[in-house]
């Protein structure tokens, strides 16, 4: 499709106007399980038809404008969606209920997305069993073997179904017992 | 037209029956210094004739302000060319940058405005009327202070600048031009004064930058600097005599040095000999004699090369890639015809780099394509270029947050929210870096932006938007609107380099004065003769005389 044409003038105008009501998907013309080869081409397909470069040589500037801003628009889609973390937040947002505040990916979505990879970083799920860990990594460091393996058992009152927390009480747990012996 | 406006050359192209084209000049050459002089009669020479002037007026021939372009008078790079220039280097308002030659005082863009007013008389007396739009080049990783100050050179130059367009990426274009290819291509752009290294991804219509990586104080000056301080070290040990201190021998010397430099390229040893270098106080005079094998020279310039692979590191870093996953390599920038760089580039990508792009021109023919493209209509082929460095938001404490990451394609824009912090607040300012710490002195100051006229409310109730967005020329735009009623912000810059619109307008009007010429009136004669001896049929394209300027 040549959008040049002046035919298509108008509806690119309209596009424009309209475009903040679009989600990423729907500005890239892809399906939310796209693959990232799918994304890239669509990326290409779209930079191909709509590139403020093909519109250059036009003289109507308010359509120039229009596709300026269009375009900034597919970058930012593509830019986001192409970050997996970045894509998996986004897609969350823009189906759920606040959708409409989540069209596009600003700085509070951001922010949000490091919070909740950090906190999936985190060993601790709970406020007690985090302060204990903290402890426990200073325990470790100085080698208290003693003291790591009661925080250990402490954090593990908190949070019973840690896997992380009961495979290293076991082996704090041998070091200890090897030093006593 | 393209205009590739180099640190040490410049040259322009133009699309011709649908093929890229360099223009030479009425003397037959491709490349033209970018060397300003200003001679007693008040005429103004650019070009190669101006760079014969470097030695004999020394202090008004201007060279290299590429260095300079769009920088502070407080920057490291300006101190670094304060203490080499011979020419006088003076602070201007804002603390920019001015150059004082004879009784003027000029701009940085000013002087680029020169070079880049004969690059257009060139191409004006080729086809035999005026052209006014251009597609300039700048190297990838220049700042937005240093992209619009290029701008700022077009439009002082009376040009049209279509496009900013870097170095590497028009290097690419040239390349991959009408060869329907798909390969992951590295550009390795070693010019006069600055470094870039560009991996781009070239399918059949479309030319994807990945990442770009550089280095904007790097270059053959820094490789002819190290000749240089060898020589005088040289010099100083043998008679105690330390020739920094005198410029007169300092700008014979730098001739010298890039004399040896070049010789380098295809011998072993280069012989330089200096004649009546300096002259002591009881009037008797020294030679400077001295022998350069390439292998010493090499160990001289080691580290410089050595640089330039940690920034081809990054570059592959970004993108994700090892140097294995490159198809092809091309060479960019003068200094790549040294031999030491084509080995070091050769082991590094364990590849043979293309030897049919000339390095010289390249940059040209590409930035001509680039003309050509946005010119007409039909143009199949795109081209997706990233920002180089990250765009930073300037927060307390000398600290700065990331709003926009290096290698994002552009255009792009991103918004942020302010609130005011105090009762009827009418004014929020903000200061915008580019670089890659977090600290704000680590980066470059772009500016600070004023939004005023704020309407009043308690603190806290006036939401402000501010979106930061990078254009296809690389250049940052800043504006600001009130959230609830969408009323735009004024916005001024208080500290910014550049050129205030006032400042071009009155520089451009100056600039019609001007007369410009790459040859001298005697010397023009004198080497047309010669020319003409020498060329014993001579083609249309150099027979056409120059429209009067």
């Amino acid at each position: 499709m040549d959008y040049t044409d002046p035919s298509y003038h108008p509806q690119l105008k309209q596009l424009a106007a309209t475009i903040d009501q679009l989600d990423y998907y729907e500005i890239l013309n892809l399906q939310q399980d796209a693959s990232t080869a799918q994304l890239k081409e669509s990326y290409f397909s779209q930079s191909r038809a709509l590139h403020p470069d093909r519109f250059y040589h036009l003289p109507d500037e308010e359509l120039k404008t229009a596709i300026h801003k269009i375009y900034k628009r597919i970058t930012e889609a593509y830019v986001i969606l192409k970050d997996p973390q970045k894509r998996a937040k986004y897609t969350a947002d823009v189906n759920g209920p606040q959708r409409q505040e989540k069209l596009r990916f600003n700085e509070a979505a951001e922010e949000e997305a490091k919070k909740e990879q950090e906190e999936a970083r985190e060993v601790c799920k709970t406020p007690k069993g985090r302060k204990l860990w903290r402890t426990v990594e200073q325990d470790l460091r100085d080698e208290k073997w003693d003291a790591a393996y009661r925080n250990l058992q402490s954090i593990s009152l908190w949070e019973p179904g840690n896997p992380t927390i009961a495979e290293l009480k076991a082996t704090v747990d041998k070091k200890r017992k090897g030093l006593t012996k | 037209m393209g205009i590739d406006l180099g640190t040490s050359n410049a040259c322009v192209a133009i699309v011709e029956n649908g093929q890229p084209t360099v223009v030479a000049n009425e003397w037959g050459e491709f490349n033209h210094a970018s060397v300003v002089s200003f001679l007693d009669d008040g005429t103004v020479l650019v070009g190669n004739d101006a760079k014969r002037q470097m030695i004999i007026n020394h202090e008004n021939t201007i060279y290299s302000v590429k260095r300079l372009i769009g920088r502070f008078y407080f920057a490291e790079e300006v101190k670094k060319a304060l203490a080499l220039m011979p020419y006088h280097i003076v602070e201007g308002p804002n603390n920019s940058v001015r150059i004082a030659v004879r009784d003027q005082v000029y701009s940085v863009p000013e002087i680029s405005a020169m070079v880049l007013k004969e690059m257009k008389a060139i191409v004006e007396a080729h086809v035999g009327h005026a052209v006014r739009k251009a597609v300039v080049t700048v190297p990838a990783f220049f700042n937005d202070n240093q992209r619009q100050a290029t701008k700022d050179a077009g439009r002082i130059a009376g040009l049209e600048v279509l496009r900013i367009l870097n170095e590497p990426t028009a290097a690419a274009l040239a390349y991959g031009f009408g060869q329907n290819m798909a390969q992951k291509v590295a550009v390795y752009d070693l010019g006069g004064g600055t470094f870039d290294v560009s991996i781009l991804e070239i399918g059949t219509d479309v030319f994807e930058v990945i990442s770009t990586a550089g280095d904007t104080y790097l270059g053959g000056d820094d490789f002819d600097d190290r000749i240089v301080q060898w020589l005088c070290n040289q010099f100083g040990q043998q008679f105690k005599v330390d020739l920094r201190q005198d410029k007169y021998s300092l700008a014979k010397i730098k001739e010298a040095a890039e004399k040896a430099k070049n010789t380098l390229s295809e011998s072993d040893v280069a012989h330089i000999h200096v004649p009546l270098v300096y002259t002591d106080a009881e009037g008797f005079s020294y030679d400077l004699d001295a022998d350069l094998p390439r292998n010493q020279f090499n160990q001289m310039v080691l580290d410089l090369v050595q640089r330039t692979f940690k920034v081809c590191d990054e570059a592959l870093q970004s993108a994700r890639l090892t140097a294995a996953d490159i198809d092809g390599v091309i060479l960019v920038g003068g200094p790549t015809r040294l031999p030491v760089i084509r080995n070091s580039v050769r082991h590094y990508f364990q590849r043979e780099p293309n030897a049919e792009v000339d390095p010289d021109i390249v940059v040209g023919l590409g930035a001509s394509i680039q003309a050509h493209a946005l010119l007409s209509e039909g143009t199949q082929t795109f081209l997706l270029d990233v920002t180089p460095q990250t765009l930073r938001l300037g927060t307390v404490g000398g600290y700065s947050e990331a709003i926009i990451d290096k290698n994002t394609p552009i255009p792009i824009d991103r918004t942020r929210t302010f609130t005011t912090a105090r009762d009827n607040q009418e004014k929020v300012q903000i200061k915008i870096f580019q670089g890659e710490g977090r600290r704000t002195d680590e980066c470059t100051l772009l500016g600070q932006f004023e939004f005023s006229g704020l309407r009043k409310a308690p603190r806290g109730q006036v939401k402000i938007e501010v979106t930061f967005e990078i254009d296809t020329d690389g250049i940052v735009n800043v504006s600001a609107r009130d959230i609830d009623t969408g009323q735009e912000a004024s916005t001024t810059i208080s500290l910014s380099s550049g050129l205030s619109e006032q400042d071009i307008k009155n520089a451009a009007a100056r600039h019609e004065n001007i007369q410009v010429v790459d040859r001298a009136p005697e010397a023009a004669a004198d080497v047309s003769a010669r020319e003409t001896a020498m060329l014993p049929a001579q083609d249309d394209e150099t027979a056409v005389n120059r429209p009067p300027r």
